[in-house]
């Protein structure tokens, strides 16, 4: 289990609200980049925590589908938790860009990025 | 009996936090992470690995250059004009197409048309004129010759493949 003490409420509230409004589609296309992402970067509560971090940028930014993760998934490599794993990181982009076109998914975010 | 009386004093607020923490907690551990760990459960190691390479192999950034050429000429004709969607987004739509394109040496009409056929979500579709403009400017950059589909270039489409 992993604890989200470190998400703030609003940002908490916003994400359960944009997931409720997601199609199942987007939300398989989701999960399965979260799965991938975890494969590549490692899926311990550092890697865990990683993913949320991508979830609050998105979340800040105001996206409507969190199935542009591996868009946003990008900005994490800056992140002070990535830095020992940078190698695995870049890999993790490699793949995550080789699923979005594989399925036919955007290469822009759904929202220009601002973060 | 002590519980429930301590929780009928807590404000209203404080019970809206207490739901929103525990839907968070529930929706990251046991949907997202949960799931995400299913579904390599449900893979070997070996399979996970392969699926990896897979979707690694897929990218642009492995095309040689013959390909790319080929792809994006065609896609700028199409996209005409051009704001209408990202071009890279019609080259990944064209990759995504690409074992089937090696596998029948596909023609560039008969790709374009393809491409036409294929319904991005969120996206605008190509139109006929689009189409027609695709197959202008390949004819343009002589990429409808017969000769430029030579057995090195699908032999090349299948190496990356």
């Amino acid at each position: 289990m992993v604890e989200f003490e470190y998400v703030d409420l609003d940002t908490k509230r916003k994400i359960l609200d944009t997931w409720g409004k997601m199609s199942e589609s987007d939300k398989t296309h989701f999960i399965n980049q979260v799965a991938l992402s975890l494969s590549v970067w490692g899926d311990d509560v550092r890697g865990k925590r990683l993913v949320v971090e991508v979830l609050k940028m998105m979340s800040n930014n105001g996206t409507k589908t969190l199935a542009d993760f591996g868009i946003y998934a990008k900005q994490v490599e800056k992140n002070r938790l990535a830095r020992d794993r940078l190698k695995k990181m870049s890999r993790a982009m490699l793949v995550l860009d080789g699923y979005r076109i594989k399925h036919g998914l955007s290469s822009v975010a759904h929202k220009d990025i601002g973060v | 009996m002590a519980e429930k009386s301590a929780a009928m004093k807590k404000k209203p607020e404080e019970i809206a936090t207490a739901q929103i923490e525990e839907k968070f907690a529930s929706l990251m551990n046991k949907e997202i992470f949960h799931k995400a760990m299913d579904w390599r459960r449900g893979l070997t190691d070996k399979q996970v690995a392969a699926k990896l390479v897979e979707y690694e192999n897929i990218s642009l950034e492995k095309l040689p250059g013959d390909w790319r050429r080929f792809l994006a000429g065609v896609i700028e004709g199409a996209t005409t004009p051009r704001h209408v969607m990202p071009l890279d987004d019609y080259v990944k739509m064209a990759m995504a197409k690409r074992p089937q394109l090696v596998k029948e040496k596909m023609d560039v009409e008969s790709l374009v048309r393809q491409m036409v056929a294929t319904k991005v979500p969120g996206m605008p579709q190509l139109t006929e004129g689009a189409v027609k403009a695709a197959l202008d400017l390949a004819a343009m950059m002589e990429m409808r010759k017969p000769e430029k589909f030579d057995d090195k270039f699908w032999a090349e489409g299948k190496a990356v493949v």
